[in-house]
């Protein structure tokens, strides 16, 4: 019954809401209604009406008419302070299954200040966190962090964005639809680097690297030519320091990852394991080629090509028409 | 909101500051009904929290201390609280609850509920105080609170930012108030609340002791206000009735209590005595400032001049109004009073039996006196009018510090003393009457006032008076003064001009405006702060139904369900028009940029006159298309006005920066009109 409901709400919203990267606040998409603390507010100034009236004292009497239309100026004030607000999904970083991974959400706004605080929360998740941040100036930057659990194209749900502004009496909020699609690679998994010679060149030489070459050394500061991967996602969500994960230099190599590069009989695992093989050959800067289905990627090196292998095997066992993926957005 | 697990959840120190220092002020105005204990208590607490604030200490009590402490409280109330009142032990119950809380607040949902409790005890403290000036207090406190309030749940911690925007806020919510509270039903009380019976009324006493009181005590408070529709008495006339003192036990009069029976049984059975009106009313409506008291103050003889006020009030066989509660906030009724009435419509036998009542014994020296007198004067009239004659005496003066006169009082008063103020004439008086046979009594109220405009008369606490009524056959009671014979000027002109020391008026109240009536800044001060009361007690205090019957007739005239109805819907439109006037321009902020809708506007221009049409291209793209169609000065300004567009769309958000760049492209935009 539950889900009947939520379901059928689900559509309603995306009829009334729809989808869209940059939002602005219009009053279809806005909700309003009293909190629980402007219930409470409201029973207050019923009581002291009943007061007022019990003693025939028309202090009392002027006082619950004045918080009165002190509650009605509020709904106006509460509304069009949240309609100022804009909202816009930023390019999310590489998201991996079952790990905590965060989408970077921008809250502007043009001309008047937006005022007060804005919870935002995931839509219709029992255990989502609500992020809380206050609005002093005209971009404010947050991170919504969220767990995939499994890998593949996904289509994020809705951002709940509530404000009680001024008063707390009443609550404005909203559901948007961010109109965001990203693909969750898989869960890297530790094993070791297996990477195939082409079988065109040579007979199988098999050319292994052993775990533990790209151990982790430190933390230092962004700088904008550095891998979005290597952020260190945690610090960012936590302090809002962007920080870069720094490796110890590798040793160069070359050649292929397959299908064959794993040697567990499990195919999740092998994803898995291929993930984490793309990833060390990536941090170490080492080029390698990828051949995957009827994907046939001569070795190469850097970010554009580390994303089109996960992106294949995030979508196996569907085929990629082309490189054209939109993670890289 | 509860559940966030968010520092958001955690309460603002500011807003906790602001709540402490409204709390400490709510307490200060509300000493009065506080036990000084509880007043203690809320200080400590203040301290406490101010201490946190400015960082001295650091740790708040804990939890498992403010339990115990609100145990121990609560058992202090409820054991001194029994000779309270519910009312009195409810307020400070209420306010050691929020000491209490104040002292552990550290979330956001507990803030809340400090704040719903210091908002609900604001408001209970207008059942002690009403006057302007408490109002003007309790609103910069209700104000404070509302900033606190503000404080939590803005991101600007600016307190004078937060209390700006509150002003202008709560300015726009006046006169919604002002009309809401003028629709609004006036209905009767649902049910009698608990009074504090145990606290003293203010102004008149219910008993007199003449002997005992060596100082009366003088107070320019006001009591009450009357509104005269037409005739204003004139200064003599001026007795304002409230109670009357039938019973003696040779110090103090006292009402009656087969008289308070009476009462009581009358009520029972609903038989309130109603007067039959003879001759030309005095038509006034009085405004009687909250006494604690039942007693109401009228002309002789009132009935109640309409309806509202018969629910109101209770007539009694006394001549006089009582309220049906005691007047914990201040009333206002209309009375016509009948001046040529005789006082002869009650129960005679009554009356008579009750007042000829005498202690058996004391003051020897007045009985005899009284009896050698008597049997020269048989005639009940003649013998009242010597009596009242015999103050003629210069040896008797009028003073407000009289010695004290103890045991035989009236004995002493009339042949050792022989000063004193209205009650020792008027006991004296009483007492000479009864021994002699003619049923008198004491009546207590005030005598005087003055005029606040041709038709608004004040009286205050010091015209209080009492005066003789005796049973004069046919007549009924027949008023006696002893003291217009002994001080005349006190009932022409006052009490003051009844002093021959004027020292001795209002001597006990230094800072009284009334003192400083000579100085004639003071005097205008004075009077335009009586007008703004009057104003008050007249719009605010004492709007009851009649008047908002009465308002509501001179907009629609004779009151029907209908028009009734269509006047609640003019209400609401009028409101719903005030908040779209204030709303309206704010809501489409929104909507369109003025830069945008400024370069929408030249696309339709260039769509216009070159049939090029923009369709989804970007504004460099439709640019570029729409050069060949169009002049080169035209094309120039187009240029300009998408570099501008452009720019505004990706510059910083700062006003001054659109602005110039806004003004800019208005201007290329008037040169591209004229060149197409």
């Amino acid at each position: 019954m539950r889900q009947l409901i939520t379901k059928r709400f689900a559509k309603w919203l995306r009829k009334r809401i729809p989808a869209e990267n940059n939002q602005t606040l219009s009053h279809q998409k806005i909700f309003i209604f009293p909190s629980k603390f402007g219930a409470w507010y409201l029973i207050l100034c019923g009581l002291l009406f009943v007061l007022g009236t019990n003693y025939q004292n028309n202090i009392m009497r002027l006082l619950c008419t004045f918080l009165l239309s002190l509650f009605l100026l509020h709904l106006f004030a509460s509304y069009i302070n949240f309609s100022r607000l804009r909202i816009k999904a930023l390019p999310c970083s590489d998201i991996y299954a079952s790990q905590t991974s965060v989408l970077p959400v921008e809250l502007s706004y043009k001309g008047k200040a937006v005022e007060g605080v804005i919870h935002l929360s995931w839509w219709n998740e029992p255990d989502t966190k609500v992020i809380s941040v206050p609005i002093e100036s005209p971009y404010t930057h947050l991170v919504m962090p969220m767990l995939l659990l499994q890998r593949g194209k996904h289509r994020l749900g809705r951002l709940t964005l509530r404000c009680d502004y001024p008063l707390g009496l009443f609550k404005c909020w909203t559901h948007l639809d961010l109109d965001q699609t990203i693909t969750v690679f898989p869960t890297p998994k530790t094993c070791h680097v297996n990477l195939l010679a082409h079988q065109g060149e040579s007979n199988s030489s098999t050319l292994t690297f052993r775990e533990g070459f790209e151990e982790f050394h430190s933390l230092r500061n962004f700088q904008n030519t550095d891998s979005l991967t290597r952020v260190a996602w945690k610090h960012v969500a936590k302090n809002n320091e962007w920080r870069v994960k720094t490796f110890e230099e590798p040793m160069p190599s070359s050649g292929f990852l397959t299908l064959e590069s794993s040697d567990s009989p499990d195919l999740e695992v092998k994803l898995s394991e291929l993930t984490h093989q793309i990833l060390t050959l990536n941090k170490a800067n080492k080029p390698f080629g990828f051949k995957f289905q009827e994907l046939f990627i001569p070795p190469s090196i850097g970010e554009k090509h580390k994303n089109i292998c996960l992106t294949a095997l995030a979508h196996y066992p569907s085929v990629l028409d082309s490189e054209g993926t939109n993670d890289e957005r | 909101m509860m559940k966030d697990s968010h520092s958001i959840s955690s309460a603002n120190a500011h807003a906790i500051f602001i709540l402490t220092i409204a709390f400490l002020a709510l307490t200060a105005a509300l000493y009065a009904p506080l036990m000084s204990w509880v007043i203690i208590l809320s200080v400590c607490a203040v301290v406490v929290r101010l201490s946190v604030y400015l960082g001295w200490y650091t740790k708040l009590p804990e939890t498992r201390t403010i339990n115990l402490l609100s145990v121990l409280t609560v058992i202090a109330l409820a054991w001194l609280g029994w000779q309270q009142g519910l009312l009195l032990s409810m307020v400070n119950l209420l306010v050691s609850a929020c000491s209490l809380k104040l002292m552990i607040i550290r979330t956001k949902k507990e803030l809340l509920q400090l704040f719903l409790s210091l908002l609900f005890l604001s408001g209970a403290a207008f059942i002690f105080e009403q006057g302007v000036l408490f109002v003007l207090l309790y609103s910069i406190i209700l104000m404070s609170l509302m900033v606190g309030l503000a404080l939590q749940f803005g991101s600007n911690s600016s307190i004078y930012y937060q209390t700006k925007k509150l002003t202008i806020l709560s300015l726009q919510a006046l006169p919604i108030a002002a009309l809401l509270f003028l629709v609004f039903p006036q209905l009767p009380p649902l049910w009698i609340m608990p009074s504090d019976q145990n606290s003293a009324s203010t102004g008149l006493s219910d008993t007199i002791r003449p002997g005992d009181i060596a100082n009366l005590s003088q107070s320019s408070e006001l009591a009450f206000r009357a509104n005269f529709e037409t005739i204003v008495p004139a200064p003599p006339q001026r007795y304002w009735r409230a109670l009357v003192l039938e019973h003696f036990d040779g110090e103090e009069w006292t009402i009656s209590e087969q008289r308070a029976k009476q009462i009581l049984r009358n009520k029972a059975y609903k038989k309130e005595f109603s007067l039959t009106p003879i001759g030309q009313p005095i038509d006034y409506k009085v405004y009687a400032e909250a006494s604690r008291a039942l007693w109401l103050f009228t002309l002789d003889a009132p009935i109640p001049a309409n309806k509202t006020t018969q629910s109101k009030i209770w007539q009694t066989d006394t001549f006089a109004f009582r309220a049906e509660q005691p007047l914990l906030s201040a009333i206002a009724y209309d009375v016509q009073s009948y001046p040529s009435v005789k006082l002869n419509q009650t129960n005679k036998r009554f009356d008579q039996q009750l007042n000829l009542q005498l202690p058996k014994k004391g003051n020897p020296k007045t009985r005899e006196w009284v009896e050698t007198l008597r049997r020269q004067i048989p005639n009940n009239k003649d013998f009242a009018a010597t009596v009242l004659n015999y103050f003629a005496d210069p040896v008797f003066s009028y003073t407000l510090t009289p010695p004290l006169m103890r045991g035989d009082s009236i004995d002493d008063f009339l042949f050792e003393q022989q000063q004193g103020f209205c009650s020792h004439y008027a006991s004296a008086m009483t007492f000479i009457l009864r021994h002699a046979g003619i049923p008198a009594r004491i009546v207590a109220g005030y005598h005087g006032g003055e005029m606040l405009d041709k038709q608004v008369m004040s009286i205050y606490q010091y015209d209080a008076h009492a005066w003789v009524e005796a049973w004069m056959d046919d007549e009924g009671w027949v008023r006696f003064d002893p003291t217009g014979v002994v001080a005349p000027e006190r009932l022409t002109l006052g009490l003051e001009a009844a002093l021959q020391n004027k020292d001795a008026f209002l001597a006990n109240q230094a800072l009284s405006l009334r003192k400083f009536k000579h100085i004639s800044f003071f005097s205008s001060l004075r009077n335009t702060l009586n007008k703004v009361d009057y104003f008050w007690s007249r719009w605010v205090v004492g709007f009851d139904k009649e008047q908002q019957s009465d308002l509501f007739e001179t907009i629609v005239g004779k009151i029907t369900p209908e028009k009734l109805m269509y006047l609640m819907l003019s209400v609401v439109a009028i409101i719903a028009l005030f908040l779209f006037i204030l709303f309206a321009p704010k809501l489409g902020s929104n909507k369109r940029e003025p830069s945008l809708t400024l370069y929408l506007s030249m696309v339709n221009k260039l769509e216009a006159s070159s049939q090029c049409v923009r369709g989804t291209r970007s504004p460099t793209q439709y640019l570029n298309e729409v050069e060949p169609y169009i002049s080169i000065e035209a094309f120039n300004h187009a240029k300009v006005i998408t570099r501008l567009f452009v720019k505004s769309q990706y510059t910083n958000n700062i006003d001054s920066n659109q602005k110039s760049i806004l003004s800019k492209m208005k201007y290329h935009f008037r040169k591209l009109n004229k060149e197409i």
